[in-house]
């Protein structure tokens, strides 16, 4: 595989340009790797906007048409919608944990089985975060099960 | 297609467990019995009936309290099925005390049964899932 590094003018933007004949699982996984690593989010708290790498991101929630995420102590909110963090984040180790909740799996410590098909993650800093039946094929297909 | 594996799933446990109670059944109240093609059928039917009650679960998320109920009203179901279509196809005198008991007892019995062994595969995944999650931590599932 050919790479080329470019230098550009000090207003242009980044860019990563992918140019293959097939976008195989190893062109995906460097894509989900990028995304991880570079993107960060924008969350407000006390007034003050910081940017967040997703990787310190325990999770999402949805509550009253506000989005927060969860760092290992801080809450941010932010203003990306749900299904645009799902969208955005698709393929790397965030995934659809209830109806409100999207989920790092690199931060979840253990799981539980909980009452009908649920089951309780127990996330790295403590915190447990219910997993819906609806959703644990998706967790199952991202562990490999 | 899940709820269709979910009903299949219920189905295989539900025939199961009323073969189980109809062996022990006619071993008590009707020793000198024999198993006819239409009993086989009737089985098979009240099985299937039986797996409707999983209409009664969602597919959505379900509270605590909202799952009590529903397995509540689901046993209530299963009461219903199999005692009436045991009354209808005469696997027992509705007037006999001790059948119609001993018929109650063992749909309290499977049901707990089936329950216990959904919790179990649950367990079961649960266990799966944390091995997983700890070769996921240690970068060997990507």
């Amino acid at each position: 595989m050919k790479i080329t590094i470019e230098d550009i003018g000090p207003e242009e933007e980044d860019e990563i340009i992918i140019r293959c004949k097939n976008l195989d699982s190893h062109f995906l996984e460097l894509i989900y790797s990028l995304k991880m690593n570079t993107r960060k989010i924008s969350g407000s708290k006390d007034g003050n906007i910081s940017m967040i790498h997703p990787k310190d991101i325990y999770y999402f929630e949805a509550v009253d048409n506000k989005v927060f995420l969860y760092c290992s102590k801080e809450v941010y909110e932010t203003k990306m919608k749900l299904y645009e963090i799902e969208k955005e984040y698709e393929g790397t180790d965030f995934f659809r944990a209830s109806k409100s909740v999207i989920l790092n799996i690199s931060k979840i410590k253990s799981f539980a089985s909980a009452f009908n098909g649920r089951f309780e993650a127990t996330l790295l800093n403590g915190e447990k975060v219910m997993i819906s039946r609806q959703y644990v094929s998706v967790l199952k297909s991202k562990l490999g099960l | 297609m899940k709820k269709i594996k979910q009903i299949l799933l219920t189905f295989s446990f539900v025939t199961t467990g009323i073969l189980l109670v109809a062996a022990l059944y006619m071993c008590i109240f009707w020793p000198g019995a024999s198993v006819t093609v239409k009993l086989l059928w009737q089985i098979l039917g009240l099985s299937a009936l039986c797996c409707l009650g999983n209409f009664i679960w969602p597919e959505g998320e379900v509270s605590k309290r909202g799952f009590l109920v529903r397995l509540f009203l689901h046993y209530i179901y299963i009461n219903f099925c199999v005692l009436g279509w045991g009354i209808k196809f005469q696997w027992f005198l509705w007037k006999n005390i001790n059948q119609l008991l001993v018929m109650c007892a063992a749909i309290f019995l499977v049901f707990l049964i089936v329950t216990v062994a959904l919790a179990a595969m649950d367990k079961r995944l649960e266990k799966e899932m944390n091995e997983r999650l700890l070769q996921f931590r240690s970068g060997e599932v990507e």
